[in-house]
């Protein structure tokens, strides 16, 4: 499906990369990516440096923090985790998603005119 | 919000430390690469598939380095820092061009701000008080500013809406103690050049001191203390005070040498003790724009010019100006109705006296205080007009380095197009080039500053030392933040004025030509010849223009240095006495002045000698309301006549010619202010408007003060009932050297009434003046002296002196516009010319024959010239009709100047053309065709 692949929202990528860290706590950037590329069941590819810039965009506004830490292989990684300000975001996203989908799924449902 | 503010802190946080972030990054990406072939090895690849895919995967490196940095940090500043960094790496690599396009645009830009400084320093500059803006000027809308000091009192005690209002009367200069040293002689070499000279003291005079005469509460209206010692009490302005004064720090300084033991010590000033209370701080000048030596109280100063003044009580005459400081919060329009409403009971309970404003006439307005008073809608003009000729010159320097540039961006053509073909935006290289010329702008903007900075220093300190050393004008010429605002707006505006049309150009080259080196071969040609003849024509008329508006200015000038007087002024020296009047009764003084004259004038190297109350060009001048019809000269109706109180010798020393009638004899002469029954001689204009078409000899008359005359306190007034006239003479420009003086009465009076003295000397006036000096010294007899010599006398007038600096002025404008234009037309002529190397080695070779080509070259440059011409003379007309008020004895389409200016350009622009066309038709055919 190579529309969806390009066409992933910003705000959508935003809003995956919280939950990820909201649901699997601490995590680096490697784990981040692999995490959402099989969570979509491979459906959904991310441009695994496209995470960087994303992950850039939410520490300046403060919603994930990183520190240095060390990997399951003993491997040194920066290891981001979701903050306060991060989880209220994430809920108040995922409220806006679910209505926004709410209504493209009904308007999607409209029988079309013949 | 709150977020937004700490994504920008994060920002400029990492902007701050990239090192360090990019350092931060490559780590991580370093990880995420390892992880990432560590799992494809799990999976069962190489290590080294693995490496491979997983750099795959993660894209290309740099440019998600590039990403990771504009998102994290300020990608904008980041951009201009590298736009910056490329500009001076271009601009130093071109160091020569650099260099010649800076001073071209500094020097434009120099003229410009030194313009402007002085405008600022003058028409803009606001008095020396705390909080300036609240200060403003009572004048009247008839444009009289002078009030009288009863009047003055009245409206300081009954205002509500004012915090406070003060006086400043006259400059004055005093002789300070009983003897000093003469000022010193040596004069700057711009003073020498404007034709400023000094009168020399003669020896054994007293030193003179300067003073301005203020209200007692001055100071503390302006809100300004002393550096030393205190302000004047409100009662010590009172008219039996006991003298104090002030004096100036710069004063002090030259004096007194800041001793420390002048405060409360006493100074003679016109032999008066006057005690010293406090010091001024430096350079204050208040109200006024010199620096006076001596602050002294109104009523004291007053005292001291003439004893039997009464400026107190005094309200026919008047003294000083007015100033008053608005209270925060108060408008000035009900401040103005206030004032308004007490000018009508003043009015109504004075209605006799000739001071005051008149309700139908005048009224009271506020105008912004400043020391050079307020600018009216000439002077402005004049201004303008000034700022508009500067501009111009900086519109012509653009052009230059705007055809600089052009030159230089056909020789950058490849590399714009490399960048351009290798994925450089428009918008970038676009922005990248105007970095480049607002560097240079800016650069020399800076230059410029310090250009206009030095050379006002440099006028400045030439000024001061023309000036004698009781005369301190304050001119405060240091560029403040307006200039600069002004001088970084000129530099943004001649960076898109210069820097526009090349950049556009360079960046949408031809990219396939540029990349073959073809730019400049007969593909790009016809367009790019054609927007050099635009620029071409442009300046030519341009520059046409501010020729021939200089050459105007210059000729008017000099026309106005030329001008017949009406009275021959060569030859003539004046001699100013005085004495101490405390220490000589006016009858003494009388007797001394008559045996000084006699005298002079029996000495073999004067021929005669004459004295009058006033100085033909010099100020002075006084008016008398007229009465021809027996009516009263305090109605409305009365004319008035400007006067002269001469000794019968006056018209043969001044070689006025008497054209009916007689002379006055001797015994004729009057002593004092009557002038009941006596003749009177009236000028030809004189004669026309008071008997039009009537023989004026024998007409009788009535004079004295009028209602409408400024009369100065302590000067008397010359009055009679009836004086009957006994001759015309000649009309002479004493006021104006504009135009004949529209009324003069010269009454008679003897020697000994005062006035100054002037001699004609016989044969060579160097002579003269050493042997009127000797004389003087000899038999000085407690008199002051001051001697002056005729180009001192008249040519230092202020008239003169205007027209002399208007002539050096414009001719400096002229000159600059000049120079640079003709360096542009040289420069883009020549360039234009040299392109066709090639074309004219191909028309060589082929036959044409040496002349032939260099015409065919010739008359294609010079066909913009002319159309530039052409333009630039309409737009020259319209200037000349708008300037036609400035211009006398001159037409505005003066064939010398227009005629004048358009040969100067027309021959620069034929060199322009034929020194390069010379070389490229001696270049042998085969040369020329290897050019390129």
């Amino acid at each position: 499906m190579p529309e969806i692949k390009s066409g992933i929202l910003q705000g959508t990528l935003d809003l995956m990369v919280l939950k990820t860290l909201d649901a699997m706590g601490p995590l680096h950037g490697y784990g981040i990516a692999r995490r959402i590329e099989q969570l979509s069941e491979e459906a959904l590819q991310v441009n695994q440096g496209t995470i960087y810039l994303c992950l850039v965009r939410l520490l300046q506004k403060r919603w994930i923090s990183a520190v240095w830490g060390a990997s399951e292989n003993n491997r040194k990684a920066k290891f981001y985790s979701i903050t306060k300000a991060g989880r209220k975001q994430l809920s108040a996203e995922a409220e806006n998603w679910k209505r926004v989908s709410g209504v493209i799924g009904r308007m999607l449902q409209l029988a079309t005119r013949s | 919000m709150l977020t937004r503010i700490r994504a920008l802190a994060a920002r400029v946080r990492a902007f701050a430390t990239p090192r360090a972030c990019d350092r931060d990054f490559d780590q991580e990406l370093e990880s995420h690469l390892a992880m990432l072939a560590e799992d494809k090895v799990g999976r069962g690849m190489t290590p080294e598939q693995a490496h491979r895919s997983a750099r795959i995967e993660l894209g290309g490196l740099s440019q998600l380095r590039e990403a990771h940095r504009e998102s994290r940090g300020l990608p904008l500043v980041d951009a201009v820092l590298n736009d910056l960094r490329y500009a001076l790496r271009a601009l130093r690599k071109d160091a020569g061009l650099t260099a010649v396009a800076v001073m071209t645009l500094a020097t434009g830009i120099g003229v410009n701000t030194a313009v402007f400084t002085a405008y600022n320093a003058v028409a803009l500059r606001p008095i020396q008080a705390p909080e300036p803006h609240r200060m403003v000027q009572i004048t009247r809308s008839n444009g009289d500013d002078f009030y009288s000091y009863p009047d003055y009192a009245y409206y300081r005690d009954n205002s509500k809406t004012f915090s406070g209002l003060a006086a400043m009367g006259f400059g004055h200069s005093f002789s300070m103690g009983e003897a000093g040293s003469p000022p010193p002689t040596d004069r700057s070499i711009v003073a020498g050049a404007a034709g400023f000279r000094f009168p020399r003291a003669l020896a054994g005079s007293p030193e003179r001191a300067s003073s301005i005469g203020i209200s007692g509460n001055y100071f503390r209206v302006l809100g300004v203390h002393p550096a030393i010692g205190r302000m004047f009490l409100p009662e010590e302005d009172g008219a039996k005070a006991a003298p104090v004064a002030l004096v100036s720090q710069n004063f002090w300084e030259r004096r007194f040498a800041r001793d420390p033991g002048l405060l409360g010590r006493h100074l003679t000033l016109n032999g008066v003790r006057v005690t010293i209370v406090g010091i001024t701080s430096r350079d204050f000048s208040g109200t006024w724009p010199i620096v006076p030596d001596f602050w002294l109280p109104l009523s004291l100063q007053s005292r001291l010019a003439s004893p039997a003044a009464d400026l107190i009580r005094d309200r026919n005459s008047v003294c000083c100006r007015v100033y008053g400081r608005l209270p925060a919060g108060t408008e000035a329009v009900s401040a103005e109705a206030e004032m308004n409403a007490l000018a009508a009971r003043l009015e109504f309970a004075f209605p006799a006296r000739q001071d005051g404003p008149t309700r139908e006439r005048s009224r009271l307005v506020f105008v912004p205080a400043s020391p050079f008073g307020h600018p009216d809608a000439r002077a402005t003009a004049f201004a303008m007009a000034i700022l508009a000729a500067v501009g111009l010159i900086l519109l012509i320097a653009c052009a230059n380095v705007a055809s600089l540039l052009l030159a230089r961006s056909a020789t950058r053509q490849r590399e714009i197009a490399i960048r351009l073909a290798i994925g450089a935006g428009r918008g970038r290289i676009l922005r990248q080039l105007l970095t480049e010329y607002a560097v240079l702008s800016l650069l020399a903007g800076a230059t410029g500053v310090l250009l206009s900075w030095w050379s006002l220093r440099f006028l400045m300190v030439q000024i001061a030392a023309a000036l004698p050393n009781y005369l301190t004008v304050a001119l405060h010429v240091a560029p403040d933040y307006r200039v600069l605002m002004y001088t970084l707006f000129l530099s943004m505006a001649a960076t898109v004025a210069s820097g526009l049309l090349p950049a556009l150009r360079a960046s949408s080259p031809n990219l396939t030509a540029a990349l073959k080196d073809e730019g400049s071969t007969s593909g790009g040609f016809l367009r790019k010849s054609l927007l050099r003849d635009w620029m071409v024509g442009a300046q030519v008329s341009v520059c046409l223009v501010l020729l021939i508006a200089a050459g105007l200015l210059t000729r008017t000038s000099q026309r106005a240095l030329q001008i017949d007087l009406g009275f021959d002024y060569r030859n003539i020296s004046m001699l100013h006495v005085s004495s101490p009047a405390a220490t000589t009764s006016p009858a003494q003084l009388a007797a001394r002045r008559t045996q000084l004259a006699q005298r002079l004038a029996s000495l073999p190297e004067i021929q005669s000698v004459a004295a009058a109350s006033r100085v033909p060009l010099g100020g002075g001048i006084r008016a008398i309301a007229v009465s021809i019809n027996g009516a009263s000269l305090y109605d409305p109706g009365t004319q008035s006549a400007l006067y002269n109180l001469v000794t019968p010798g006056y018209f043969a020393t001044m070689g006025i010619p008497i054209l009916r009638g007689r002379n006055f004899t001797a015994q004729e002469s009057r002593g004092g202010d009557n002038f009941d029954g006596s003749p009177a001689i009236v000028s030809e204009a004189t004669a026309k408007l008071f008997w039009p078409g009537q023989d004026p000899l024998g007409k009788q008359f009535a004079f004295g003060p009028g209602r409408n005359n400024l009369r100065f306190s302590g000067e008397g007034s010359p009055h009679s009932v009836s004086s009957v006239v006994i001759g015309v003479a000649k009309d002479v420009r004493s006021v104006s050297l504009k135009g004949v003086d529209q009324t003069c009465l010269y009454l008679p009076v003897t020697v000994d009434r005062g006035g100054t003295i002037f001699l004609r000397a016989r044969g060579n006036e160097g002579k003269a003046l050493a042997a009127v000096q000797h004389e003087f010294e000899a038999s000085r007899n407690g008199l002051e002296g001051e001697l002056l010599d005729s180009r001192t006398a008249f040519t230092n007038q202020a008239g003169f002196v205007a027209s002399r600096m208007g002539a050096i002025g414009s001719a400096i404008i002229g000159a600059l516009g000049l120079l640079m234009a003709s360096v542009g037309i040289y420069g883009t002529v020549g360039f234009v010319v040299t392109q066709r190397t090639q074309e004219i080695g191909i028309r060589m070779a082929l036959g044409a024959q040496r002349w032939n080509a260099m015409g065919l070259v010739l008359t294609e440059t010079m066909r913009p010239v002319a159309i530039g011409l052409t333009a630039g003379f309409v737009g020259a007309a319209i200037v000349s009709r708008l300037m036609s008020s400035y211009l006398f004895g001159l037409s505005s389409l003066d064939s010398v100047a227009f005629l004048g200016a358009a040969g100067v350009l027309m021959v620069s622009a034929l060199l322009a053309g034929y020194l390069p066309a010379r070389r490229a038709t001696w270049v042998e055919p085969m040369t020329a065709l290897r050019h390129e």
